[in-house]
């Protein structure tokens, strides 16, 4: 009851401190450390691609709280249950991350809110060189290798369902990342779905791209940035400043001019630069997107309503009440980029969810 | 024929006395010993509920003793650990079956014969020195990603302490034993029944518990990578579905499956010792 009552009592005060906006930070006492995770690329040290990796070259965060706070960055190799690890060992105050492993640590009882789209991770499915299948449809039989539990699974099952199949019809093989290369390259697996590093194997010839999400409105390959309950009702106004860096971040990293400094920052991964390039030659603006719009939203239902039913979560949980909009609201209004990107709808076959 | 039985027993003095005293005392001990090795899992226990008691920890990553125990029962109720289990233990036996008997043969044979030591033996020992599980890639191009690959990988990580321990229990019996061999006129056949195979036995048994050890740890982790099915699969899945209290149920399935095994090998052990079986 008493907890009722504080947590109340602090999201009244949230309230009143994000209306404040900048101005608020004085007011609240600072965080000694705000540290904030998310995936990482590369080998050995990792590096992010995405806005969280853009805020961090940039020092946004430092700029946003006056340089009086202590930023620490971690990357985590690929991987979601590690980032829930982290969260749940009270490592981290934010991650930006894949819907699935966030749903999963929710579902499981860590303590989060979503407070901005991560951004959209393009999705692609490579078929190995050789292997006679141009469409989804013809997966059918095939043995398809990809990590389950992640983003690209839970594509992989609409992708199937909207060609009339399911799971059930491929032979599908959980690999990390590195060994799903060694089996595409031996003949052990017909196929690979993953995101821009496949094209790495295109251009090995390998494989070749038989669909890929570039330019497509799907409910996939969705990021989403958390906070702990801890760190936001403790302190509203530090969470405000990190969501208004990472909407800067988005921002630039949205901006055509600036593709050739966001490709820097990326490539530091190792992922060679011509593939980023390749998988950002779209508008920017459609992939680095922090409005939690309705595809955003829509697209937190169909991964939940995945998880439940292939048994990744025991319970379904109410997205909306998961989601507090209010710190990049008011960092788009504070950064007057409220009319820059354009909300999304969800498509009619996902709008009924 | 049967003067060299006694003989193997009189050569080790040490080793009699020893077995003969640990059995003596064995019986009235036992229980002393069983509660002996219950204190440090039972503090462990004991500082996992305080840790769980005082919240040190949330219950996502540390689930509380209780948790764990409700997610076992309910696990062994639907069958399926019992299931993963048996997906495991097969592997092992095949995998330990074939590396066994690659170790067995290879070992007897370099023992018996210098040229094949000088040839085989330095690439073999080198060999030794690599992780079994540094070599999943290469095992990986040659066997594929499907059943193959985890046991050959099972049989690798057997065929070594197979191998070396046959190699060692071959080579160290034939000095003074195969002297008296000589005395006693042996044919080559007798000389292998009562020279080389009881002196080689125990060593090839010893071989047998740490190559089932390695094949069980290799097991784990080989399913952890690359497998659908198995008690270690079972495992990373339950850790990517943030299930602590699946994993530590498995992680404690794993040690207690470890530790039968061990302790069947054991008594194995003592049990081919010549000398013990003999008194």
């Amino acid at each position: 009851m008493n907890h009722h009552f504080t947590r109340r009592a602090s999201l009244a005060a949230i309230g009143a401190l994000v209306a404040t906006g900048t101005r608020a930070f004085a007011a609240e006492a600072a965080p000694p450390v705000i540290r904030i995770g998310g995936v990482g690329y590369g080998y050995g040290k990792q590096f992010g691609q995405n806005a969280i990796a853009v805020a961090e070259a940039q020092r946004l965060v430092e700029a946003e709280t006056k340089g009086a706070v202590r930023v620490e960055y971690q990357f985590f190799d690929h991987t979601g249950p590690a980032i829930n690890e982290a969260i749940a060992a009270g490592q981290l105050d934010f991650a930006s991350y894949g819907a699935l492993p966030q749903i999963i640590g929710k579902a499981n009882g860590l303590p989060t809110r979503i407070i901005a789209n991560g951004g959209v991770s393009n999705i692609y499915v490579g078929v190995r060189s050789g292997v006679k299948a141009n469409t989804i449809a013809d997966l059918k039989g095939l043995r398809v290798t990809l990590q389950r539990g992640t983003i690209l699974h839970q594509a992989l099952d609409r992708l199937l369902a909207e060609a009339g199949l399911s799971e059930k019809d491929i032979q599908l093989y959980d690999l990390p990342t590195a060994d799903q290369l060694t089996a595409l390259t031996n003949g052990d697996a017909d196929a690979s779905v993953g995101v821009a590093s496949i094209l790495t194997l295109r251009d090995q010839g390998i494989v070749r791209i038989i669909y890929s999400t570039v330019g497509k409105t799907t409910p996939d390959g969705i990021n989403a940035v958390a906070v702990t309950e801890d760190f936001s009702n403790k302190y509203p106004a530090a969470t405000g400043a990190v969501v208004r860096a990472i909407v800067k971040a988005a921002n630039w990293t949205a901006q055509p001019q600036n593709r050739n400094g966001v490709l820097d920052i990326w490539a530091k991964s190792g992922t060679p630069r011509k593939v980023l390039a390749e998988d950002l030659a779209g508008p920017l603006k459609d992939t680095s997107i922090p409005l939690i719009d309705e595809l955003f939203v829509a697209g937190l239902k169909v991964s939940v309503d995945f998880s439940a039913r292939n048994k990744l979560i025991r319970q379904p949980f109410d997205v909306d009440a998961w989601i507090d909009r209010r710190y990049v609201d008011s960092a788009l209004r504070d950064l007057n980029l409220v009319s820059y990107w354009q909300p999304r709808h969800a498509p009619p076959s996902l709008a009924k969810q | 024929m049967i003067r060299a039985i006694p003989f193997v027993d009189i050569a080790n003095p040490p080793e009699l006395g020893r077995h003969a005293r640990q059995r003596s005392q064995a019986a009235p001990t036992r229980w002393l010993a069983v509660a002996l090795g219950a204190i440090v899992p039972l503090s462990v226990l004991a500082v996992w509920s305080l840790a769980v008691a005082l919240h040190a920890m949330r219950p996502q990553i540390l689930p509380s003793p209780l948790a764990v125990w409700a997610a076992g029962v309910d696990m062994l109720r639907s069958g399926d650990l019992a299931s993963a289990l048996e997906v495991s233990l097969g592997r092992v036996a095949l995998g330990l079956a074939l590396g066994s008997a690659f170790g067995l043969v290879a070992g007897a044979a370099l023992g018996r014969s210098r040229t094949l030591d000088a040839y085989f033996g330095p690439i073999l020992r080198a060999i030794c020195q690599i992780p079994t599980i540094a070599w999943l890639p290469v095992f990986m191009l040659i066997f594929g990603i499907g059943e193959e690959l985890k046991i050959a990988i099972i049989a690798k990580a057997a065929f070594l302490p197979i191998l070396l321990n046959t190699f060692a229990g071959v080579r160290t019996a034939s000095a003074r034993y195969h002297e008296v061999a000589n005395v006693l006129e042996f044919s080559p056949l007798q000389r292998l029944r009562f020279v080389t195979i009881p002196s080689a036995l125990p060593m090839i048994v010893s071989g047998l518990r740490l190559a089932l050890s390695n094949a069980w740890h290799v097991l784990i982790v080989v399913e952890m990578l690359a497998s659908a099915s198995g008690i270690g699969h079972v495992m990373a899945w339950s850790r990517t579905l943030f299930q602590l209290d699946v994993v530590f149920v498995t992680v404690v399935a794993i040690g207690v499956t470890g530790w039968l095994m061990d302790f069947a090998m054991r008594a194995a052990e003592r049990r081919f010792s010549p000398w013990s079986a003999s008194a």
